[in-house]
């Protein structure tokens, strides 16, 4: 089987890649060597960022930030949340000068459906927030997208897929295929069962993002990035349904702000050598994020931290910068102007919020190198379930289940929500809910697995946030186990293996941050698990998962 | 904790009070009580003990192999030999004799347990001192333990060549459809195997999404009752040749055998319950059947927390306890802390391990472990053995807690349970028979 593009990497550039293509009628594969979103993708902070920060010394990037918001709003209304933001102010003195700031600002922001900034003082920040520190004079207010990356790469590769693009996740390209002079002819891949296949295309897309270096490598082209780590720690609740930027001991902004039904604390941004299949959070990463909120929220530390995870971000290479300066900016490298070798290109750099705007910078080179003339699409066909705005109330009528499971199922899949529920008309029991914490039907489950490339309970978490809440899978991991097993025929062996392999990643998260109650919690965890399940003597000890842990 | 000053004189003095109301603050009372033995036991109302599957551990194999339970040692004297070999700070090594052996600590964990569990009891387990048996649990793995509460589903037994795995529609924590996926092949590999089966469900009327012990204290009602036990007949009706029920562990807490009666001469068969994990019903009547013991005994229960203790030296005078508000010292000549370990609310870890009620010191595998990123404790894989669960009290042979300069920090305070260090006693295979042997030590000692 031949086609036009293979697409390496499975992020957010990969399959809004794919689907560009696909638009364009290209015969396009994607490949992923995990789960879709596995990389930096799923370890951002998920938010459609409109560039505030990039103000002073990228405009461009602030423009096109803003503008493309706008452009992801139009195709996918129903995955992004507002998330108004504050920004407290220590000293009045310095309130001029933000305010300059923001009225720059605020003349982008209508390219995102942004709102004007506002300026609140002493007491009305204090009534928005009583726990702010009492340093806080006053603060100023704008606002930004949140979107669930997960959700975002789902329906791009959905999108792709429907235009008659293949997905193939947990396909792990080991080679390039080359001829005699260095020329890119397509891959050689591993699939999950160890057997191995050649693909033939006559382009590679490269947009492997932490492993761009390796990949690269791989293919004889030099891509070079400054991977950037970035943790995260996320809360067992929303403890605030605002946003506020923070100050880090070192001057860096963090955010603590609003993340699905959590809140979550972050980022860091530090220069990273080590091996992007083994992330790990430290200790130190921890407390800098803690130190640094304390400063605003001075009981931050009372609120029960239940994750922390890691990614890194594939940054552009520049030398003599602080990881904090470093652009955002991206770049489509065509290989065979740069090093002369045909037949792939690469992708680096960027943010969540320009990915639609970098792939349609990739999928018009494509597209000229390929001799077709169709021009991208991707900013005005809506996503799979952005092509109308369901009311969940609605839906929780029509369909009996409880409004707030409608309003979650609504905001992961938009217009397809509709969709996801009609066969539990017939099958009442699919509307059983197997995650309480955020809360899963059984119904989106099973689409998900059906219909998502979803094949091991971790899928299912990036899918649908499965065990991502503040049980961290106690009660449903072994509820969506007998689920799984039976959409993939799986033997008992096989399920105790998954539900093992879900746990061990739901533990890379929890390690970093078990306080207080989250270790005895973790005491009743194991004690189902192995004291009364007894998975660790009766199943193999499942790969010890060193990703980024979300 | 802060320093109480003496309270106004009282009533007569408490000889022993015992902190914790599990396995081991129960055994401690019970070890105690006798005319002319005051003794009271400070509860918070419930620990580990209510949210355990009901199953008592005494001595797991701790050279199990993976995979091939079949070749577990399931003899508990040999288990009890190689886990003592293997880790030199089990709270077990506290109860042998001066030459290391045994029978000490078997003779103690026996004698606790038919205090406990006596044979005309409400609360009926089944099991040996001698052997193991695998019992099965709601997810179709089987699970070596030494008692389990009677007419929980055992491997080997007849009733279960051929059975018939009832699920509750109400209750989507148990799929009995998944079930013999697991449990069929590991009741083969155990040489018993079930010669085909069916999975089946019950429907019982009630409000969708239950908990096990909702569901119980529905059971104990007579329209759902019925409903159950219609369901069953007809199920094993439409299965000739089967030779037994399974079910989830969600019959009534207290009446459990009437209804499991009831259920047997509907369905013509034996009926077996399952283990499961907290919130499991099986602990939670095993918890009360604790309470049931100790007023039995005569023993006086005093619900709160423990705010308080006033000390003269290295003499324990007394503890507050406060309940609703309303504080008040108990006073008592010897004392028994059972308070549990993280489960239980015995032993925290914020920044630093805590003791909350004394402030004793926390050890680790014998070295005293204050600050610490708690993740050091731990190990890269889930299912690899973490000493952070481990960590607990260090106690003297008359397990009396000690202070970090070796010597104990109280004369007439001893400890007992998982409070003390040196195993993990939800998966160590001994949380119980640690709990019932050393609490039994601890009320049988006198200064």
């Amino acid at each position: 089987m031949a086609f036009d593009v293979i697409v390496v990497g499975g992020g957010v550039n990969g399959t809004g890649i794919a689907r560009d293509l696909a638009l364009r009628g290209i015969k396009t594969l994607l490949l992923e060597k995990r789960d879709l979103g596995s990389g930096a993708t799923g370890a951002c902070s998920g938010m459609i960022h409109g560039g505030l920060r990039y103000l002073i010394y990228s405009i461009e990037t602030t423009i096109h930030s803003c503008q493309d918001s706008g452009y992801i709003q139009k195709i996918a209304p129903h995955l992004l949340f507002r998330i108004p933001f504050l920004m407290p102010i220590p000293h009045p003195a310095t309130a001029p000068f933000f305010e300059t700031y923001f009225e720059v600002y605020d003349k982008y922001a209508p390219l995102k459906h942004g709102l004007p900034h506002t300026r609140l003082n002493r007491e009305q920040v204090r009534s928005l927030m009583p726990n702010l520190s009492d340093q806080v004079q006053g603060a100023i207010t704008t606002d930004e997208w949140g979107i669930d990356p997960h959700r975002l790469c789902a329906a791009n590769a959905k999108s792709a897929e429907e235009h008659g693009a293949v997905v193939r996740t947990y396909c792990q390209v080991t080679e390039f295929l080359k001829d005699s002079s260095g020329a890119i002819l397509g891959v050689k891949v591993r699939n999950r069962d160890g057997s191995q296949e050649e693909i033939r295309s006559r382009l590679v897309m490269h947009a492997t993002g932490p492993w761009l270096m390796r990949t690269s490598a791989l293919a004889g082209v030099q891509v070079k990035i400054r991977p950037g780590k970035g943790v995260h720690l996320t809360f067992d609740r929303r403890l605030l349904n605002l946003s506020v930027i923070l100050q880090m001991i070192d001057g860096r902004q963090s955010f603590i702000m609003p993340h699905e039904n959590t809140s979550v604390l972050g980022t860091t941004d530090d220069d990273y050598y080590g091996d992007p299949d083994d992330l790990r959070v430290t200790e130190d990463e921890v407390e800098y994020l803690l130190q640094g909120a304390e400063r605003f929220i001075p009981d931050i530390r009372r609120a029960r931290v239940i994750r922390a995870w890691a990614g890194i971000r594939p940054t552009l290479y520049a030398w003599g910068k602080n990881e904090d300066a470093l652009s955002r900016d991206h770049l489509v490298y065509d290989h065979e102007k740069l090093d002369g070798v045909r037949g792939i290109i690469s992708i680096a750099g960027g943010k969540l919020a320009s990915y639609r705007l970098m792939s349609e910078e990739a999928a018009d080179l494509i597209a000229q190198k390929l001799g077709i003339a169709a021009a991208c699409q991707t900013h005005l066909v809506p996503l799979p379930g952005g092509e109308e705005i369901l009311d969940p109330a609605q839906v929780a009528k029509e369909y009996g289940i409880p409004t707030y499971a409608a309003n979650r199922l609504v905001f992961r899949h938009g217009a397809r929500a509709s969709q996801i529920l009609e066969p539990t008309r017939k099958h009442p029991a699919l509307k059983q809910v197997v995650c309480r914490c955020e809360p899963v039907l059984a119904a989106e489950l099973v689409y998900a697995i059906r219909h998502e490339w979803a094949v091991t309970l971790t899928d299912l978490r990036n899918r649908t946030r499965l065990g991502a809440g503040p049980c961290q899978g106690f009660r449903c991991a072994a509820r969506a186990i007998p689920l799984l097993a039976e959409e993939l025929g799986l033997s008992g062996e096989q399920a105790l293996e998954q539900l093992l392999a879900f746990l061990q990643r739901r533990w890379r998260g929890k390690q970093p941050v078990l306080l207080g109650t989250m270790v005895d919690q973790e005491a009743l965890n194991q004690a189902a698990y192995f004291g009364t399940f007894n998975l660790d003597r009766l199943v193999e000890p499942p790969d010890p998962d060193r990703g980024p842990g979300f | 904790m802060m320093s109480l000053s003496p309270p106004p004189a009282g009533p007569g003095q408490v000889d022993l009070v015992v902190i914790g109301s599990g396995l081991a603050g129960t055994a401690a009372a019970l070890a105690a009580a006798g005319p002319g033995q005051a003794v009271v036991v400070v509860s918070r109302g419930s620990g580990a003990s209510h949210l355990s599957s009901g199953a008592l551990d005494l001595a797991d194999d701790p050279v199990a192999v993976r995979g091939r339970p079949e070749r577990a040692c399931r003899e508990v004297a040999q288990n009890l030999e190689e886990l003592l070999r293997r880790n030199p700070a089990h709270p077990y090594h506290l109860l042998l004799d001066g030459n290391g052996s045994l029978p000490p600590l078997l003779d103690t964990m026996q004698q606790s347990f038919f205090k406990l569990f006596p044979a005309d009891g409400h609360l009926i387990l089944e099991g040996s001192f001698q052997h193991n048996r695998f019992a099965f649990t709601s997810l179709g793995t089987i699970k070596a333990t030494a008692f389990v509460p009677q007419s929980t589903a055992v491997a080997g037994e007849p009733c279960l060549q051929r059975p018939l795995v009832v699920g509750l529609e109400e209750f989507p924590d148990f799929d009995p459809g998944f079930w013999p996926r697991v449990a069929a092949p590991l009741a083969e590999k155990l040489g018993a195997p079930m010669r085909g089966g069916q999975s089946g469900w019950a429907r019982l009327g009630l409000a969708p999404d239950l908990s096990a012990p909702e569901l119980a204290q529905l059971l104990a009602e007579a329209e759902p009752a019925e409903r159950l036990i219609s369901a069953l007949r007809n199920e094993a009706k439409g299965f000739p040749g089967l030779t037994g029920i399974v079910l989830p562990p969600v019959l009534p807490i207290r009446g459990r055998g009437r209804l499991l009666e009831r259920l047997e001469q509907a369905a013509g068969v034996p009926v077996r319950e399952l283990l499961s994990p907290p919130p499991s019903v099986p602990g939670l009547r095993l918890g009360f059947h604790l309470e049931d013991r100790l007023a039995q005994a005569r023993v006086r229960m005093v619900r709160g927390s423990v705010v308080g203790f006033r000390a003269e030296g290295k003499n324990l005078r007394a503890i507050a306890v406060e309940a609703a508000g309303k504080k008040q010292e108990l006073e008592a000549a010897q004392f028994v802390l059972a308070a549990g370990s993280f489960a239980g609310g015995g032993i925290r870890k914020g920044k630093r391990f805590q003791e909350p009620i004394f402030e004793l010191p926390i050890f680790c595998g014998n070295q005293v472990v204050g600050e610490i990123y708690t993740a050091k404790l731990t190990r890269e894989l889930i299912a690899e053995p973490h000493l952070l669960f481990t960590c607990g009290l260090k106690a003297d042979s008359s397990l009396r807690p000690l202070g970090p300069e070796g010597a104990p920090v109280f004369e007439n305070l001893r400890v007992a349970g998982a409070i003390l260090q040196g195993s993990d006693p939800a998966r160590d295979g001994t949380g119980a028979g640690a709990a019932l042997a050393t609490g039994w030590r601890a009320g049988s000692l006198w200064c």
